[in-house]
């Protein structure tokens, strides 16, 4: 077991480092120079030579990228070109609203796809499967902002039953911010449901003809009892590693909420860093995300390991 | 691994569902079609065209979806809008394509160091989500159409290289291919003639789906308001633009999503039943 996690481990190094490489020539390969991104283009040219020689921008790449990744293990994600603040200090502020936005999401997702795709790939092929797997692909077709936005001018502003937008933290007032977060995650729950849905019923599908189900079976078991115990017990291996892949879209989906529901995450920093050509600060988001979902999915392989000892051997 | 079958399946396989599925797909997107080409022709007006006095009127025999807040005629922006949300679209399903199947032929064919190194990336590709790939690239460029389907087939392609491998990887080594390299055919050959067309299933259906996320990504950008920037209208831009009076005049923000959604979904049924007819075994069980 400790083999394989270390194994795990070690496969996810060469990502991280190659995502390291990536950020870093994404602020490089900026049309025009990073200095004159950040000054303007009519700026003083001694006042350019002087930051260029300040940034280290004359030293040869590989010096560059090895300082610049000492300075990002440190944690120094260096200033964004707005408003001039440590990006580190921007992303802390931002990361638990993301975070708190991202597991209410995942779990409306999960309560509402892993009922249905057990229920949909147990009864493969009868009227309930149909209809599960038709509101799938209606689902996966609608696009997440539009529903959101559905989702809003229904709930808050026709029956006024939530409040719009926005967002209060937690320890301030903690009925308001749950009561602030029940549209945003059910947006991004409602989103993700039908990738986790599919993926749900082919793990059931696939496991449904094991010798343990028929046992269940023969041996007399309810259904329902079958699917919740041997069905779901078989399958939640794969299912952890297939949810794992899905936090991307979670992440992606993540972005797009936050901009409708004026949700002060992460994700609000990445158009707004786009628009403002704030390169250091969407270096940086790249960065997160991509470290994310690797920690996320070596977490997932190595759970996977610890429920299903075949994983371990391959 | 997934096309051998391919001949026999044609006519074998479940016909019942196939039969409904294939009209109602077909019916969508021929609509949608009409409408995109059209639409416009028949509505008289310019999608750019504003009209004070007429702003955010409602559906009426002038304006058949109403105005906006310049007094523009939805109906014919949407129309307009569609056009530009399916080539962008179209350009960046064959932009990722262009990239990631002659990519996955070379890497699931050759195997060794050049496979690693290509599949090292694609990784890497996997880690960042599709639409922050995308993001970015309209960072380097700055929002436009042509920076729309760059930055979308750019984040595609790496997806569609990986399924492209494994699928050579399947029928690299079956018996068929090996009769081919027995009887003296070069590499290049056994691709066109033995690998690429048992291929054929997979790649049709897969651009297919592809095309659904191009749409429904484009509309994602272009509410973000990074992608077909005003007075031009995508359908993503659009709704970038609905979301400034979405809570005085939520009319337009609603009919604006429904287009996307319509296509979209025609898109993915017609993308079933072509997995159906054509590649039987990667059929949805």
């Amino acid at each position: 077991m400790v083999q394989y996690i270390a194994r795990r481990l070690l496969l996810a190094i060469p990502l991280l480092f190659g995502l390291s490489i990536l950020a870093f020539a994404y602020v490089r390969v900026i049309p025009g120079d990073p200095v004159t991104a950040m000054l303007g283009v009519n700026s003083d040219p001694e006042l350019v030579a002087r930051l260029r020689d300040q940034l280290g921008l004359n030293e040869p790449w590989y010096q560059q990228y090895t300082s610049w990744l000492g300075n990002v293990v440190t944690g120094d994600l260096g200033l964004s070109y707005r408003s001039r603040m440590p990006v580190s200090d921007i992303l802390i502020d931002r990361i638990p609203a993301t975070l708190e936005l991202a597991l209410g999401g995942l779990l409306v997702g999960l309560l509402i796809a892993i009922p249905a795709g057990l229920y949909a790939g147990f009864r493969r092929g009868g009227r309930a499967d149909n209809v599960i797997t038709g509101a799938t692909l209606v689902g996966l077709a609608t696009p997440g902002f539009w529903l959101g936005t559905l989702l809003m001018l229904l709930l808050a502003l026709q029956l006024g039953w939530l409040p719009s937008q926005g967002y209060v933290p937690f320890d301030v007032d903690p009925v308001q911010n749950l009561r602030l977060l029940v549209l945003p995650s059910l947006t991004l729950g409602l989103a993700i449901a039908p990738y986790l849905a599919r993926l749900t019923r082919t793990a059931v599908v696939e496991t449904g003809g094991e010798p343990s189900v028929s046992y269940a079976r023969a041996q007399g078991l309810p259904e329902g009892t079958v699917a919740r115990t041997v069905v779901l017990r078989i399958s939640l291996p794969s299912l952890i590693v297939a949810i794992a892949l899905t936090v991307g879209f979670l992440l992606a989906g993540s972005i797009i909420v936050e901009e409708l529901f004026n949700w002060p995450g992460m994700g609000r920093l990445v158009a707004a860093g786009v628009s403002e050509r704030d390169y250091p600060m969407i270096q940086a988001l790249m960065l997160i995300y991509g470290v994310i979902f690797i920690v996320v999915n070596v977490i997932a392989e190595v759970l996977q390991g610890l429920l299903d000892p075949r994983v371990r051997l391959t | 691994m997934s096309a051998v079958a391919v001949a026999a399946a044609t006519t074998a396989g479940p016909r019942v569902k196939r039969g409904w599925k294939i009209w109602v797909g077909g019916a969508l997107l021929g609509i949608l079609a009409l409408f995109m080409l059209v639409g416009p022709l028949i509505s008289g007006y310019d999608p750019n065209a504003t009209d004070l006095e007429a702003r955010f009127a409602g559906p009426s025999a002038q304006h058949w979806l109403g105005t906006d807040d310049l007094g523009r005629d939805l109906f014919t922006r949407m129309a307009v809008g569609g056009r530009m949300t399916m080539l962008i679209a179209l350009g960046a399903v064959a932009l990722a394509s262009a990239i990631a199947i002659p990519l996955g032929l070379l890497t699931g064919y050759l195997g060794g160091w050049v496979d690693l190194a290509v599949m090292r990336v694609v990784d890497l590709f996997f880690a960042i989500p599709t639409l922050l790939v995308a993001i970015g690239i309209v960072g380097l460029f700055g929002p436009s159409f042509s920076t729309t389907l760059l930055a979308l087939g750019l984040a595609f392609w790496p997806f569609y290289a990986r399924l492209v491998r494994s699928a050579v990887v399947g029928v690299r080594d079956l018996a068929y291919t090996d009769a081919a390299r027995v009887i003296g055919a070069g590499p290049w050959r056994i691709i066109r003639k033995e690998i690429v067309p048992a291929l054929l299933p997979l790649l049709i259906v897969q651009t297919t789906v592809l095309l659904g996320f191009a749409v429904l990504d484009e509309a994602g950008l272009g509410f973000l308001g990074l992608g077909v920037q005003p007075p031009d209208p995508s359908w993503g831009a659009l709704l970038a633009q609905s979301r400034g009076f979405v809570l005085s005049h939520p009319w337009i923000g609603v009919i604006a999503g429904v287009p996307i959604l319509l296509v979209v979904l025609g898109i993915n049924i017609m993308a079933d039943v072509l997995r159906d007819r054509l590649d039987p075994q990667g059929a949805s069980t």
